[in-house]
């Protein structure tokens, strides 16, 4: 191979190298933005979350402790509303006996289908709200009953009806109070409100 | 390739950004949406049971269906002798009562005696369904002969026996078996054919299980909100003072 040429082939070479040279330059160049590009969304993506997560932990927290005081709420208006209570004369034993929570499973505000007799509201009453809790095994939620008369205007009151609290749950119910001893049961609207 | 190698990545990021926007949407919409509770919506249902305890106890439902006439297309509304929900629902509620087979057609002069074995052809008002159904009918009995006095229904040519339940002074009776062949519509023609001894006035009559017959207080339920629904079974006089039967009234509330 004459000299020339040998000049000829070592210019070309040296191009060709120079080009690979640019070419990975690029490549590396590229490699790395994409790398920043993706550290970039994945912090995006992990601050969002977190900062999702935290507030749906906060919500979740409160969800569930809201709905442990509704579920309460429903229960022992449940009871109240549906049963005569366990025994069924609890109001005589609390207002002739001075029974208390030890003699009484369970509290029901009725004689037949809704009606509220008297003597079972001044019984609860006599009972106190501490009794009836334990009774209710209402933990550290308070109790509160509320009835009023067709016109909106309260008619009675029993524990926390009222005042400041996390959460409140206000289950109204029609029901017929017998609102004096041997009256007539009349319509009227009875709230169980339990709070913590 | 270069060019290709771009575009995969390009598509790379975009599906995997795609993903986790999908999931946070969902995680958010279904942490919004539980937190419309059903645990309220059951106490909607319960404030609807009430209300129709509250008119049985007072003897609404009863008294309703002694001021039904047959030309009324809606349970009356009014405070007295009708159903006024907002007596009882707090402010804030709207609530539907359905009665089931309230409508009744009245037979004045229908009477079945030694001159009249069997009476004219009465038209049953319209039914929506019609099909196999049973047929009510309350009549007085003016002369009884036999220990067991009854009469009969004719449809179509055929005789359907019936059984009764008599309270004050009158009887309800219920045929043995569902009258076959009712079509939909107003084409129904019925007679009452006697025992052939005793003699009874006819009061009423009416079909039963047909939606033609409910009757409902005039207020539409909304199509887009939780709709609780109930019934509740109770006992009705006509405007004499004759048992009519058990009737089921049916309830849609909702918060306005």
């Amino acid at each position: 191979m004459a000299h020339k040429d040998l000049a000829v082939l070592d210019r070309a070479l040296d191009n060709i190298l120079m080009m690979l040279r640019k070419i990975n330059g690029k490549r590396g160049q590229a490699a790395v933005t994409d790398l920043f590009v993706a550290i970039g969304i994945f912090i995006i993506l992990v601050t969002i979350t977190t900062v999702l997560w935290n507030l749906y932990n906060i919500r979740l927290t409160n969800r569930v402790d809201y709905d442990g005081l509704a579920i309460k709420t429903f229960q022992t208006s449940d009871l109240l509303l549906q049963t005569t209570g366990n025994t069924d004369n609890w109001d005589y034993l609390v207002l002739q006996e001075a029974a208390g929570s030890n003699e009484i499973n369970y509290i029901g505000l009725v004689n037949g289908e809704l009606k509220v007799p008297y003597n079972k509201t001044l019984a609860l009453i006599q009972l106190n709200e501490t009794e009836i809790k334990k009774i209710f095994h209402a933990g550290q939620y308070r109790i509160g009953i509320r009835i009023r008369n067709e016109n909106g205007t309260d008619i009675y009151n029993f524990g926390k009806v009222s005042g400041t609290s996390k959460y409140a749950v206000n289950l109204a119910r029609n029901v017929l109070y017998q609102r004096t001893p041997g009256g007539t049961f009349d319509p009227s609207t009875l709230e169980v409100i339990m709070s913590i | 390739m270069k060019f290709k190698k771009g575009i995969i990545f390009s598509l790379d990021g975009a599906i995997a950004v795609t993903v986790v926007l999908i999931m946070l949407i969902n995680t958010t919409y279904y942490f919004t949406t539980t937190s419309k509770e059903s645990l309220s919506q059951t106490q909607i249902i319960k404030r609807g049971y009430d209300v129709l305890a509250m008119f049985d106890y007072f003897e609404q439902l009863d008294n309703v269906m002694r001021v039904i006439t047959p030309s009324d297309d809606f349970v009356p509304n009014t405070t007295i002798n009708g159903l006024n929900v907002s007596n009882y629902l707090p402010n804030g509620y709207e609530m539907t009562v359905f009665l089931d087979d309230a409508r009744k057609t009245a037979c004045g002069g229908c009477v079945l005696d030694s001159a009249n074995a069997i009476t004219a052809l009465f038209n049953i008002e319209g039914l929506n369904e019609g099909g196999n159904l049973y047929f009510q009918v309350n009549a007085q009995l003016t002369a009884q002969t036999t220990t067991n006095p009854s009469f009969s229904v004719r449809h179509n040519g055929i005789d359907y026996a019936l059984t009764g339940v008599c309270l004050t002074g009158a009887c309800t009776y219920t045929t043995t078996s569902p009258i076959t062949g009712l079509i939909s519509g107003s084409g129904n023609q019925i007679q009452f054919v006697r025992d052939g001894s005793n003699d009874f006035t006819i009061n009423w009559f009416r079909v039963l299980d047909d939606s033609g017959y409910t009757l409902s207080t005039a207020t539409t339920a909304p199509d887009d909100r939780f709709i609780g629904t109930g019934e509740r079974w109770y006992a009705a006089f006509d405007s004499n003072g004759h048992f009519e039967g058990l009737h089921r009234a049916r309830f849609s509330v909702w918060i306005a």
